[in-house]
């Protein structure tokens, strides 16, 4: 460890490393009696797990979340939990040193470094004869894609911060005309995914320490986002349950039924098919939600919720019609064909009560 | 086809058939029950617009009791359809499973009724079972209940992550990628139900029609297990 990292760390302030601590050991689960032991192990690792941070198609929102994140500071969690190598946005070098930097890290510590990737990847080769595939990122002469692909080939783990690294986010969404696609989807290989929109640092920082405390990465699910943080459904543990079962609805916004902080199921909550945990741990300093503040769950911590969660304020996707392509709503669709086969039946029944009077004669019941 | 049902006479002209054994009229309408259930909670589930009482959750929980009563439902559909359809396939009883599937001989035979029900032209069989059309608005609705109740299990489990069973945890991921995520999932249960729906008004719509006009008791054979026919048409058979 440097001579500068040991003078900030012995800055530290005890309070807040053990207060993270223990956010630590709430988001994995673990009782409090493991908060010594997560204190410990954070600080006698040997050597902090390198890290080197990419940025591909992204809005920064990630590093932002992780930078405004005050308990831990930054200042705490780049000295005290990880070494951060290589970071575009927080890094003091800058062109060829930066580019060094990054070289350094992961020849030196190839293998043992964990690569932590913010935004999609771009694999559409733009149209033209100089178009090369992933050309849609170009950071220091090279494809996004080059870049990943030699960095997390080394990595000992990537983990994927947010929506768009995980799962391509809405740089993903249809059409799609970069061919967005989440790093571990763009080359093949499995990561640790934290998405969201953005990330929620504590569940970002937890894996690492997961990892500095048992050796391993934490359980994954099919998503491959960890189980401690991403196993329990919003609807199941939100604020507004209550209000979801007692049938009482927000119908519209900025009514009464809103102020009362009814459910919003009705507005468009996808609250019932996304599973994160952001309503234990919430955001901004563990202040609030988004549901909590009164806007449905969009789902941002599900794969493509820009196409498959939208109407982010209707409660079912339009449907396309064939032909024409009018958008429809699911409703307007079942009713035309219950209509269409009630009023054939009605037709059909005309017909041949009609038919029948006619044919009256010719003893009609074996027609 | 098989001699094993009795036969009733009732006058000259008509005699008494049984088509159905008591059971299988029985788990028609169970069948019926809970799919008209289903579709008015789940309706409700789908768009919410009543409020009880206060409203207030120690006052009612209107929206917890639908769905129970809906996942009850669904339970007792399931159990109805598996007996149902076990009923077609077992060996001992009648295999009306040849007169639901989709065979080409079916296929014709209901092409030629529906061009009768359409034009009048043409001869209308009498048919002591399901007749082809009959048999194939069933393959349908039997292939709309597996949607129906894929679908809806598929959204159950997804609220059952604290159950160990191992379908809890692959069928709402196997679920979610055939049909684009569990929005899609729903989605496609809604409408479901509308499909379902405008099978159902066609479905007793013939039933009805085929009883007027061709005096055969169709509908109360569902209910008494008996059909009507004319001496000279159970000659066929
Ligand atoms: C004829 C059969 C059925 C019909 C017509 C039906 C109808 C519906 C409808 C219209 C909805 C509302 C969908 C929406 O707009 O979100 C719904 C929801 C649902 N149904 Fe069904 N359903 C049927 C069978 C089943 C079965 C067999 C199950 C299995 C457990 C099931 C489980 C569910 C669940 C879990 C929901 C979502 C409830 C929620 O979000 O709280 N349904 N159903
Ligand atoms: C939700 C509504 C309904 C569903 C899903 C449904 C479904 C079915 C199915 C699957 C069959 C064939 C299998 C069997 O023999 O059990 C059938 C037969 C039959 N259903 Fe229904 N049914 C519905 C409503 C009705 C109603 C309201 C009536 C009365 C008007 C009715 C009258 C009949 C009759 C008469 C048959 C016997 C057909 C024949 O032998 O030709 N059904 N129904
Ligand atoms: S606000 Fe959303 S997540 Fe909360 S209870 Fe209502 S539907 Fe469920
Ligand atoms: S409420 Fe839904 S959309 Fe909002 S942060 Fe949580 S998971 Fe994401």
């Amino acid at each position: 460890m440097s001579e500068e990292k040991i003078r900030l760390l012995n800055q530290l302030d005890r309070r807040s490393f053990l207060t993270l601590c223990a956010q630590i050991s709430a988001a994995l689960g673990m009782s409090s009696a493991m908060v010594p032991k997560i204190a410990e192990a954070i600080e006698k690792a040997a050597r902090r797990p390198s890290v080197v941070w990419l940025h591909f198609q992204e809005c920064t929102g990630d590093s932002e979340a992780f930078i405004r994140s005050t308990s831990p500071s930054t200042a705490e969690l780049v000295l005290d939990i990880l070494s951060i190598d290589y970071h575009e946005t927080i890094m003091a070098a800058a062109g060829d040193q930066a580019e060094e930097n990054l070289k350094k890290a992961i020849t030196e510590n190839r293998g043992k470094y964990i690569a932590i990737c913010e935004g999609a990847l771009p694999t559409a080769t733009p149209p033209g004869p100089a178009g090369k595939k992933g050309d849609y990122l170009t950071i220091g002469g090279r494809t996004g894609l080059d870049i990943a692909k030699e960095v997390c080939g080394g990595a000992f783990a990537v983990i994927c911060v947010g929506n768009c690294s995980s799962y391509g986010g809405v740089q993903a969404q249809r059409p799609n005309p970069t061919g967005a696609m989440g790093v571990g989807e763009a080359l093949g290989i499995s990561t640790v995914n934290i998405p969201g929109c953005p990330h929620n640092p504590v569940n970002s920082i937890a894996t690492v320490v997961n990892y500095l405390l048992l050796g391993s990465l934490p359980a994954l699910d099919k998503h491959g986002r960890p189980k401690f943080a991403y196993e329990k459904r919003i609807h199941d543990q939100c604020t507004r349950r209550a209000h979801f079962d007692a049938g009482q609805f927000v119908q519209e916004w900025g009514s009464e039924e809103a102020k009362k902080g009814y459910c919003l199921y009705k507005m468009g909550c996808k609250g019932p098919q996304t599973y994160h945990n952001c309503n234990i741990v919430r955001y901004n300093d563990h202040t609030g939600w988004p549901i909590g503040a009164g806007h449905g769950c969009v789902g941002c911590s599900e794969p493509a919720f820009w196409d498959r969660m939208s109407p982010f304020y209707g409660r079912l996707e339009g449907v396309e019609v064939p032909f024409g392509g009018v958008e429809a709503t699911a409703d307007k669709i079942g009713m035309t064909l219950v209509g269409a086969a009630g009023v054939g039946a009605a037709v059909h029944a005309a017909y041949t009560m009609g038919k029948k009077r006619s044919d009256d004669d010719k003893g009609g019941e074996d027609k | 086809m098989g001699d094993d049902f009795e036969s009733v006479v009732v006058d000259d002209e008509y005699k008494l058939v049984r088509v159905r054994t008591p059971f299988v009229c029985l788990l028609h309408w169970v069948i019926v029950a809970s799919v008209i259930t289903l579709c008015v909670t789940g309706l409700y589930v789908g768009s919410p617009i009543l409020m009880f009482g206060t409203g207030e959750p120690y006052d009612a929980f209107v929206m917890a009791k639908t769905r129970f009563v809906h996942f009850v439902t669904a339970s007792v559909l399931l159990t109805a359809l598996l007996l149902r359809l076990y009923h077609s396939f077992s060996p001992s009883t009648r295999r009306d499973i040849y007169e639901i599937l989709p065979t080409p001989s079916n296929i014709s035979g209901a092409l030629h009724l529906m061009w009768f029900y359409l034009t009048g032209k043409g001869r209308h069989e009498h048919y002591r079972y399901l007749n082809p059309l009959g048999g194939i608005s069933v393959f349908l609705m039997i292939c709309l209940f597996a949607l129906e109740t894929t679908t809806g299990f598929a959204l159950y489990s997804q609220q059952a992550n604290h159950i160990s069973w191992g379908w809890a945890l692959w069928f709402p991921s196997l679920m979610g990628r055939i049909f684009g995520g569990m929005p899609g999932v729903r989605l496609l249960h809604h409408l479901g139900m509308y499909c379902l729906l405008s099978l159902v008004v066609v479905h007793v719509y013939m039933k009805v029609y085929v009883s007027i006009v061709f005096k055969e008791a169709d509908i109360v054979s569902i209910i008494s297990g008996h059909k009507l026919f004319r001496r000279d048409v159970i000659a066929q058979y």
